[in-house]
């Protein structure tokens, strides 16, 4: 092909950034991971977040569902473990009412996320695997990606382990990184130490129990520019706990 | 006024007919029995047993003598209303209000004319729908509803002009029988000589009147194409009924399933003639010898598809197994309208109403209804209690704000999730002179590096249900974070799940 027909033809052409931007993102609610992931969960794609218990993984999924379904968009969350805990995902914005909670068991969550995907208009559906899986066949997560790109439908996974591989256009793992139990902990509390009567019976009304976690996390796949950074922090706070005790006090 | 009639003739027969499950079995000879037993009379005969020779009048044994491979059934008073019913959902489909009297039923297509270019092609519309429920009828179009009673009889699809003249010319040269004389008036104008709508037309009326009475103007009237029968609708039947019997007793769930299924499609069928959905399903299972087993099948959103309904009805029969084998089943269904919802400019479009109802119930019959729905919390002391009620599948409220970043809007953190274990997990707890120093459990084996706690909870009490518990948040050597609570009363520790 000469060079004046390739540039002819290539006015045709299409760059691939303007395709992906025509697509555009769910944002999370961390003005630094939606940087990190260059505008938030990518639409039409497999994500995946990861990392080991206590990493902040789950807050994370709560945390964009409730940011999807505040917008007034339809988002399901398929629980291999039943896992929820109703009372903080309300905490986590999530309008308990709109969210499609389906508890199914790990040989039932592809199939569940793939029926709900197929249903067209959900902007996100979270498929949160917990602990227990290990290992998702391949030709099923193809399936899902394909179903997920011809709807426009972010399916966010969280598990303990990466498990979409390649599958997924985005993968953030996360870590613990320090966990804040905002007044001193048991050790220096306990009547067995000579804490008078009145001390420990305002230690029981005000429990030092956890307050706050902070996660790091770090992008393992996707779309980073040079000058974007390859990680940020996030920090989940523990809203119940701060209540009652402002109550309390 | 236009008005349509849709007969299915030999009605009871049609009913047994529906309910044969191989459409092969529909080109065999069959008949219909007054009774059991080979003195029993037949009611009706398929067109092939007619023309084997088995006709009306003869008994069983007759019949069986000439044409061997006959196949005697009885039709159950519960078929044949089904049968009626279907009629009545076959004229539902065309026109919101219906009569419908014995093998017929009635409706006004005055204002179908948009839908359709001439009555001939609604009227093939008709039987091609009846089709679809299982039935054949004969089809009548004219202006009131005594002319298209009389049309039915007259051929398969009869269309009869609007005024009088042009009827009266279609129906004059038609037998004196499609008027449905009684005996004695028959008699008369045989005696008469009169052979022909045309001939009864012609004859005065004060003389027909004279000699026939009240009965003989209204023939008089029908062979002029002239009639004044109102038309006098009735309301839909608010459940839809639809039953079947077997001669020997089935024992295993795939013969089962077959003839579910085809109960299922015939319902569906009639549901989808009304354009409404199911909501719920009862289920009958006659049992053998004696007996019967009632299956209330409870779906999360309204649904028309039968594969899932069958899946549902199969998750229930494995959960509660049945001891005997069956040998009838009646299903009820209960109809429910799908509701249409407006686009709305401002908010992002969410899945449609009826497609997220069909996932819905989908989704129930894969995991089971009571795991799909929508969260709640519940009034209790107990933190880790939550219930599942029925989804929303019309969409949300449009939201107050646009969505902006959750720590931009409120200036805050984003909470910290817990996982739940369901139920909490039994765990040993070592307990060291600072509080729990050790967890050993299913979930777990870990020192304890760091314990917060007491948190001391207790409720309940005045509704029976007491509880007194001690929670603890502890950090242990795994790196993670869990919550676990002891049992004030039992003095057992249990695992309630941990961060995340």
């Amino acid at each position: 092909m000469s060079v004046p027909a390739f540039a002819q033809l290539s006015s045709f052409l299409i760059p691939a950034r303007r395709l992906e931007k025509k697509r555009g993102h769910l944002p999370t609610p961390w003005p630094a991971l939606n940087e990190l992931l260059g505008g938030g969960w990518p639409r039409g794609e497999l994500s995946e977040v990861y990392g080991p218990r206590s990493s902040g993984r789950t807050s994370v999924l709560y945390a964009s569902l409730g940011e999807v379904l505040k917008t007034g968009a339809a988002a399901a969350l398929v629980d291999a473990e039943s896992a929820l805990d109703a009372r903080r995902a309300e905490h986590a914005g999530i309008p308990l009412r709109q969210l499609l909670w389906v508890c199914a068991s790990q040989s039932q969550t592809l199939k569940s996320t793939e029926l709900l995907v197929s249903a067209g208009g959900f902007a996100l559906v979270a498929l949160d695997l917990g602990d227990s899986a290990s290992h998702l066949p391949p030709t099923a997560l193809i399936r899902l990606r394909q179903i997920a790109q011809r709807q426009g439908t972010v399916v966010l996974l969280a598990a303990g382990f990466p498990l979409a591989g390649s599958f997924s256009a985005t993968a953030v793992h996360l870590q613990q990184k320090n966990v804040d139990f905002g007044r001193p902990a048991c050790p220096r509390l306990r009547p067995q130490l000579g804490v008078d009567d009145h001390a420990l019976a305002q230690i029981l009304a005000h429990p030092p129990l956890v307050t706050a976690l902070a996660s790091s996390v770090s992008l393992e796949r996707g779309r980073r520019s040079a000058e974007q950074a390859a990680g940020c922090s996030l920090v989940f706070q523990e809203p119940l706990r701060e209540r009652a005790r402002d109550e309390g006090t | 006024m236009r008005v349509a009639c849709a007969h299915a003739p030999q009605i009871a027969l049609q009913s047994v007919l529906r309910g044969l499950v191989d459409p092969h079995e529909h080109a065999a000879p069959i008949a219909l029995a007054a009774g059991p037993g080979g003195r029993a009379l037949l009611l009706a005969v398929t067109r092939t047993a007619r023309l084997a020779g088995a006709c009306l009048g003869m008994t069983v044994t007759q019949a069986r003598a000439i044409v061997p491979s006959l196949r005697v059934m009885q039709a159950r008073q519960a078929d044949v209303d089904a049968a009626q019913a279907a009629l009545q959902d076959l004229g539902l489909s065309f026109a919101p209000r219906i009569e419908a009297e014995s093998g017929r039923v009635f409706f006004q297509v005055g204002d179908l004319g948009s839908l359709y270019p001439n009555e001939q092609a609604m009227s093939q519309a008709i039987q091609a729908r009846a089709t679809q429920l299982g039935l054949a009828v004969r089809v009548a179009i004219a202006s009131s509803k005594g002319l298209a009673r009389v049309g039915t009889r007259a051929g398969a699809i009869v269309i009869l002009p609007g005024t009088a003249g042009a009827a009266k010319a279609k129906l004059e040269g038609l037998p004196i029988t499609v008027l449905d004389l009684d005996e004695e008036t028959h008699q008369t104008l045989q005696h008469w000589g009169i052979k022909t709508v045309g001939d009864l037309a012609s004859l005065p009326r004060p003389e027909v009147t004279l000699r026939l009475g009240a009965k003989g103007a209204h023939f008089h009237r029908l062979a002029n194409g002239m009639d004044a029968e109102p038309f006098l609708p009735q309301p839909p039947a608010d459940a839809i009924e639809e039953g079947t019997a077997v001669d020997y007793p089935i024992e295993s769930w795939e013969p089962l399933s077959f003839l579910l299924r085809g109960l299922l499609d015939r319902t569906l069928q009639r549901l989808a003639c009304r354009s409404l959905a199911c909501a719920g399903l009862t289920l009958r299972l006659e049992l053998d010898p004696r007996g019967f087993d009632l299956r209330e099948i409870a779906l999360p959103s309204p649904t028309r598809e039968a594969s899932i309904l069958l899946q549902l009805v199969h998750l229930d029969l494995e959960r509660h197994p049945l001891d005997t084998g069956v040998v009838g089943m009646t299903v009820l269904i209960r109809p429910a309208r799908i509701r249409s919802t407006q686009l709305d400019l401002y908010r992002p479009n969410g899945p449609a109403p009826e497609r997220l109802a069909t996932t819905i119930a989908r989704l129930s019959a894969l995991v089971g209804p009571e795991h799909v729905g929508a969260p709640r919390v519940v009034d209790s002391w107990k933190e880790e209690l939550m219930a599942i009620e029925p989804p929303m599948v019309e969409p949300a409220p449009r939201p107050a704000t646009r969505g902006k970043p959750l720590a931009d809007n409120l200036g805050q953190q984003v909470t910290l999730a817990i996982r739940r274990f369901r139920p909490p997990r039994d765990v040993e707890v070592l307990i060291g002179p600072t509080g729990p120093a050790a967890l050993r459990g299913k979930e777990t084996t870990a020192r304890i590096l760091v314990a917060a706690g007491p948190y001391r909870m207790s409720g309940e009490w005045w509704a029976g249900g007491g509880f007194c518990r001690e929670y603890w948040d502890v950090h242990a050597s795994d790196g993670a974070l869990y919550r676990i609570h002891q049992d004030r009363e039992t003095s057992r520790w249990y695992l309630d799940g941990y961060y995340d």
